[in-house]
């Protein structure tokens, strides 16, 4: 089905190959998975395939790819897509129509099919991802989940023979996720046809037994790993934390926080404290209201009942900046939160913006740069930097001045083991040295080596806030085994 | 946070939901054109008239469902004040001393008045009716199917499905911004300038990242393949609507007919 | 790539609402919405710039409007005209240019495009003209120009550089800003707002003023104002030549009276900002209903002219001044059949004007011929000179005959300080003598 010979692949404008001397064969009807650390060169290979990768000024290319007989370098994407789709990683930047109904008939209706056929084709695409239900509704008001199965149902609905999913579900949270590898599987099941996965989260992938290929900086590394023992070497079972008990320390605290309108707030008479040193997790369901709990700390919300209390500060009567100087906080996106012309520039930001630059911060923020591997890049331009650069970037920049309360929200999203380790170490130390970091994850793995507490949202409530290993042993009783870490399920589910 | 929704498409089921987006399109603008060429107070309160009746047929409460109300009352009454107290054509109907000032009223400024600011707000209500009637998509699909070339049609589509994904990222950029302690303050062109580049281009960057996944996805789907698509929507065009095109064509002619007689 | 320009620009409204928050605390007061235009066009501008095809300002202009529109814009239906006629300046404003990505283009681009919203906006608000005055759209203009050239143009460019320092547009080297940019812009700025700083000065100033003065109780600075409305008349001038026309203003009856003219006045003088005087007899003045101060232009441009007198060398434009005069006379004394005295009034009818500077700067002065006045009142045979006494007591002889065959010895009235005099001088500008009472003829 897919034959790749001595593929090699540089960016234009890039200084090294993405794809060094790719050889890979893939037979009809095989379940393979890619893996590797971010920046491998694996999403890229999907691009390859697609066509895409060929188009003009892309870049140079070396080597040869065959699907299905059909040269990717020189055949037309059109062709190609009558044999390959590709489902992508961010389901708000796939989707190209206002309802679903239109999304899926999208490229029926441009392969100029009739009306009959795309109707029947598409019930049949929606049917496959168990979408049928959702046919009618615009695509402003389906969550990230509907969404993406939305857009699995729209390249579905085309009759591929090969489907590629790159990280499919790395914006969506672990219920979500177990669903749409569900949906992959039924696919599998039902159609019969190959399919490749990009991924990082394995532990989902285990009951389809799958050739697992591994990549590591453009090459293929290694081919055929059996996962269970792949998995048992990647993450190790290490209990959770030993639970130190709140500190004296109060840091922050929320009273009977209320936002959102009607029956359904966003957030329901939620009380927390927060103590000097704590590493807290934030879990919960997408729309569980953990972003919205991050913000009303930060008080860029208000509450509209109950109040919030931070570092001697109601929110509701302090301005956000009077907040800043001792607050960190990372957004979701590294891109939104980059804004500097260099990466200099953009870790100082904040210190200068307080009047805090001094020699002593500028040695700072040097230290921090070279720890998160940035000291080569002080000139570059922050939106060069690899995903996962940005990110280190964004830690550099709010650990430059030392805050007190940290919020993460989802920051380890599309990161590898190697920089959220990275990440997490620094933040640890950060939380050694007194300082609080509130983390919103979907990872249980890291929430596991190195939170204390967890906190799950669900429905804008606090359904569990315990020290981690009880949480776990909670959220295991609830039924909650998306949210356990892969070595706990069986464990804990056990007792 | 308002209660009140935004100026978009509610989804009900009343006659002018059903009439056909194009059908209604053609109705906004002949309409609009309508007020610009019969310079008629009377024609601009007909106008006026048959919209805030159209308002409850269709199911909607002008002051349930029209954010910002107040504001054009109040600036159609400033655009009638405005002509009744500096227009001096014909006849004065009323003149008195409000302390120093003589206020002149005459017929021909409350005239104007009345088709200045009632002209605005007939076009901005219409506008608005017609906004709160029409599902966008039907819009698009049905003048891709009267010839828009439909790359151009879905660049309109498209951009309707990113729009409420960029306001919530300006949204973010904006806080993320406010966390790291960036200070709105505008001492000069280049710090505006440059306080602007810091809030537009992290959404630039991040809108035209997306650039790329969409052409990936849209191309994927064969987008472009060939010089036209077929359509899975059929456009409920009824008898209804051929009325309302006959009506308004007939209201038409008679429009540039009348004009033409004048002449 | 125009989809999602048009979309970000569709939603543009709530981050200008960030920086118009920013720029109205800096310049602490509201109404930003003009000096922020070039934020609307701004992504219009970077369509052009980031996709370099013909047409894309136009087709993102649509889109945008379309979106703003189809959100609820409070400008309904009209937003997509603003932005389409805004998106078909932008591709008109860069065609002229060889190098379309310079800090020019896109600045008179994004200028031009900004500046056309206050006209189609204007277009369908109708506010009227005495409010929004055609100086004030220019101003609103210059200043939507500014904003665009800097907010859509300079900030446009300084974002697509900076998209490619960032690598995620690679199509050009990046250029740096020229040094001239911000200067540049404040020198503008600071023209344009010296500028419209005189014209407000002067816009706000009232119309000038007539000085009502002379033999009169109580001198009057006359200026048109609203009060004055219900007195306006019009006439309508269909028989003198070059001064046919419709004429509006105040009886000009009504405004010398406001200075209350002493009881023996006869006559006034009116004069123009050139120098230029006439008189116009008491008799006609309360007489004539058609006799106005006709008034023209608005503001602080308003002029005033002598309009609707029977003789139209009294028709005097651009008056400035109205002085009220008392019956003044020459005694003419001596060897004549029918002596009398000189009444400039009388005389008017043979009066022609000359250039000539009598001591209060070159003016013109109305006189008439010496010889003429002599003439008619005969002369005895044996008159051989002609005696002119000043006020001040000085006296000189002209001999007769030089005078009678001299046409172009004259008496000039002149409108003095403290009130009218005659001066005899000849056209050529020399003097015989100022303040001339008495002339004996022997």
């Amino acid at each position: 089905m897919i034959c790749i010979r001595d593929l090699s692949f540089k960016f234009q404008g890039n200084e090294t190959h993405t794809l060094r001397d790719v050889n890979l064969d893939i037979a009809p009807g095989e379940f393979v998975v890619i893996t590797g650390p971010s920046g491998c060169g694996k999403s890229t290979l999907a691009l390859a395939l697609g066509g895409y990768l060929f188009r003009q000024h892309a870049g140079e290319a070396a080597g040869e790819v065959l699907v299905n007989g059909l040269d990717a370098r020189v055949a037309e994407v059109f062709d190609l897509a009558e044999i390959v789709g590709l489902v992508q990683q961010n389901p708000e930047a796939q989707l190209c129509t206002l309802t679903v109904a239109d999304e899926v008939a999208f490229g029926l209706e441009n392969r100029r099919l009739t009306k009959a056929t795309i109707v029947e084709r598409s019930e049949w695409a929606l049917e496959i991802v168990g979408a049928m239900h959702l046919v009618d509704r615009p695509l402003a008001t389906l969550s990230g989940g509907e969404k993406q199965k939305v857009a699995i149902a729209a390249m579905m609905a085309a009759k591929p023979q090969v489907l590629i999913f790159d990280e499919p579900t790395s914006n969506l949270d672990p219920t979500a996720t177990g669903e749409i590898f569900k949906v992959i599987q039924h696919i599998r099941e039902k159609a019969g046809i190959t399919v490749i996965v990009i991924e990082h989260k394995l532990g989902y992938l285990r009951p389809f037994q799958p050739r697992v290929i591994r990549m590591e900086k453009g090459r293929i590394v290694s081919d055929g790993d059996d996962l269970t023992s792949f998995l048992a070497s990647a993450i190790t079972p290490a209990p959770c934390r030993s639970v130190q008990g709140p500190s004296d320390g109060h840091v922050a605290s929320t009273q009977h926080l209320t936002l959102g309108y009607g029956n359904d707030p966003i957030l329901n008479d939620v009380s927390l404290d927060l103590h000097a040193g704590e590493f807290i997790a934030i879990m919960g369901d997408n729309g569980s209201g953990k972003t919205t709990l991050l913000r009303c700390l930060m008080g860029l919300l208000k509450p509209q009942a109950g109040n919030v209390e931070v570092l001697g500060h109601d929110t509701d009567r302090v301005p956000v900046s009077s907040l800043a100087r001792d607050m960190g906080f990372i957004f979701q996106n590294p891109d939104h939160q980059l804004f500097a012309e260099t990466v200099w520039e953009e870790a100082t930001l904040a210190p200068r913006n307080f009047g805090l630059l001094n020699d002593e911060t500028r040695n700072r923020v040097r230290w921090l740069l070279e720890r998160c591997g940035l000291g080569r890049y002080l000139d570059i331009h922050p939106h060069r930097l690899s995903y996962g650069e940005k990110r280190r970037l964004n830690l550099a920049s709010i650990l430059s001045y030392n805050p007190t309360l940290i919020l993460l929200d989802e920051i380890l999203i599309g990161q590898d083991m190697e920089n959220a380790t990275l990440i997490m170490d620094l933040l640890k130390e950060r939380a050694a040295r007194g300082g609080t970091v509130i983390n919103v994850t979907h990872d249980p793995e890291t929430t596991c080596l190195y939170s204390d507490r967890v906190l799950f949202l669900q429905g804008g409530r606090v359904l569990v806030d315990a020290p981690t290993e009880e949480a776990f042993a909670q959220l295991a009783a609830l039924g909650l085994m998306d949210y356990l870490p892969a070595g706990r399920v069986n464990q804990l589910s056990r007792k | 946070m308002s209660a009140k929704p935004k100026i978009i498409y509610q989804p009900r089921r009343s006659w002018l939901h059903s009439l056909h987006a194009l059908v209604k399109l053609c109705w906004l603008i002949g309409l609009s054109i309508s007020l610009f060429v019969i310079a008629s107070p009377l024609w601009i309160l007909a106008v006026l008239l048959l919209i805030i009746v159209s308002f409850p047929l269709a199911g909607l409460d002008l002051r349930r469902d029209v954010r910002g109300m107040r504001f054009l009352t109040t600036m159609g009454a400033l655009l009638f004040t405005l002509q009744v107290i500096f227009n001096h054509t014909g006849s004065v109907i009323l003149d008195t001393a409000l302390g120093p000032l003589n206020l002149q009223v005459t017929d021909g400024g409350v005239a104007a008045g009345v088709y200045v600011g009632g002209r605005f707000l007939a076009l901005i209500l219409m506008s608005y009716l017609f906004v709160l009637t029409t599902d966008p998509s039907d819009l698009a699909y049905g003048l891709m199917r009267v010839g828009l070339p439909y790359r151009y049609g879905f660049v309109l589509i498209t951009a309707l499905r990113l729009a409420p994904l960029f306001e919530i990222e300006s949204n973010t950029v904006y806080q993320a911004q406010l966390t790291r302690g960036v200070k709105y303050d505008v001492r000069s062109p280049r710090r505006f300038v440059y306080l602007a580049r810091q809030l537009i281009l992290p959404l630039l960057v991040s809108a035209l990242s997306k650039v790329d996944d969409l052409a990936v996805s849209m191309e994927g789907r064969c987008f472009g393949k060939y010089a036209t698509r077929t359509y899975r929507r059929t456009p409920k065009y009824t008898i209804w609507d051929t009325l309302a095109l006959i009506l308004l064509g007939l209201g038409l002619l008679a429009m540039v007919g009348i004009a033409l007689w004048r002449v | 790539m125009m989809a999602v320009l048009a979309a970000l620009g569709g939603v543009a409204s709530t981050y200008i609402q960030t920086l118009a928050n920013a720029l109205h605390a800096a310049l602490g007061f509201p109404g930003a919405t003009q000096v922020l235009a070039g934020l609307h066009v701004l992504w219009i501008v970077l369509a052009v710039g980031l996709t370099g095809k013909p047409g894309a300002g136009t087709v993102t202009g649509i889109a945008k409007g379309a979106v703003e529109f189809l959100s609820g814009n409070t400008h309904g239906i009209m937003v997509i005209l603003i932005d389409v006629v805004a998106g078909i300046l932008v591709d008109l404003g860069m065609l002229p240019f060889r190098n379309k990505n310079s800090y020019l283009s896109y600045s008179i681009a994004g200028g031009l495009a900004a500046a056309s919203n206050i006209f189609v906006f204007q277009a369908f608000a109708s506010i009227p003209s005495d409010i929004l005055t055609m100086g004030a759209i220019l101003i609103v203009a210059a200043v939507s120009f500014i904003s665009g050239a800097l907010l859509a143009g300079v900030l446009g460019k300084i974002l697509l550089d900076s998209l490619r320092r960032a690598g995620v547009v690679k199509d050009q080297p990046v250029q740096a800003a020229p040094r001239w940019v911000y200067p540049g812009f404040v020198g503008i700025v600071a023209l344009l707002s010296l500028g419209g700083g005189l014209y407000l000065y002067f816009a706000l100033q009232g119309p000038p003023t007539v000085r009502v003065s002379g033999q009169v109780n109580a001198p009057y600075e006359y200026s048109y104002s609203a009060e004055d409305e219900p007195l306006l008349i019009t006439i309508q001038e269909t028989a003198k030549p070059g001064l046919i026309g419709t004429y509006t203003g105040l009886p000009l009856r009504e405004i010398v009276s406001r200075a209350q003219p002493a009881a023996d006045a006869t006559s006034i003088l009116a004069r123009g900002n050139d120098g230029y005087d006439f008189f116009i007899q008491m008799t006609e003045l309360e007489e004539s209903e058609k006799l106005i101060l006709a008034q023209s232009g608005r503001g602080a441009e308003m002029t005033y002219s002598v309009a609707g007198a029977r003789n139209s060398k009294a028709w005097v434009r651009n008056v400035t001044q109205i002085m009220v005069v008392g019956r003044t006379v020459v005694e003419v004394t001596g060897s004549l059949d029918s002596p009398r005295q000189y009444d400039p009034d009388h005389w008017q009818f043979e009066m022609d004007n000359a250039r000539l500077d009598l001591g209060y700067g070159n003016r013109k002065y109305q006189g008439v011929s010496l010889a003429t006045v002599l003439e008619a009142m005969e002369p005895q045979q044996q008159a051989g000179v002609v005696t002119l006494r000043s006020r001040a007591g000085d006296e000189r002889d002209i001999e007769l005959e030089q005078l009678m065959d001299n046409l172009s010895i004259r008496i000039f009235t002149v409108t003095a300080d403290e009130g009218l005099i005659f001066t005899v001088a000849s056209e050529n500008g020399q003097v015989w003598m100022s303040d001339v009472t008495e002339i004996e003829v022997s």
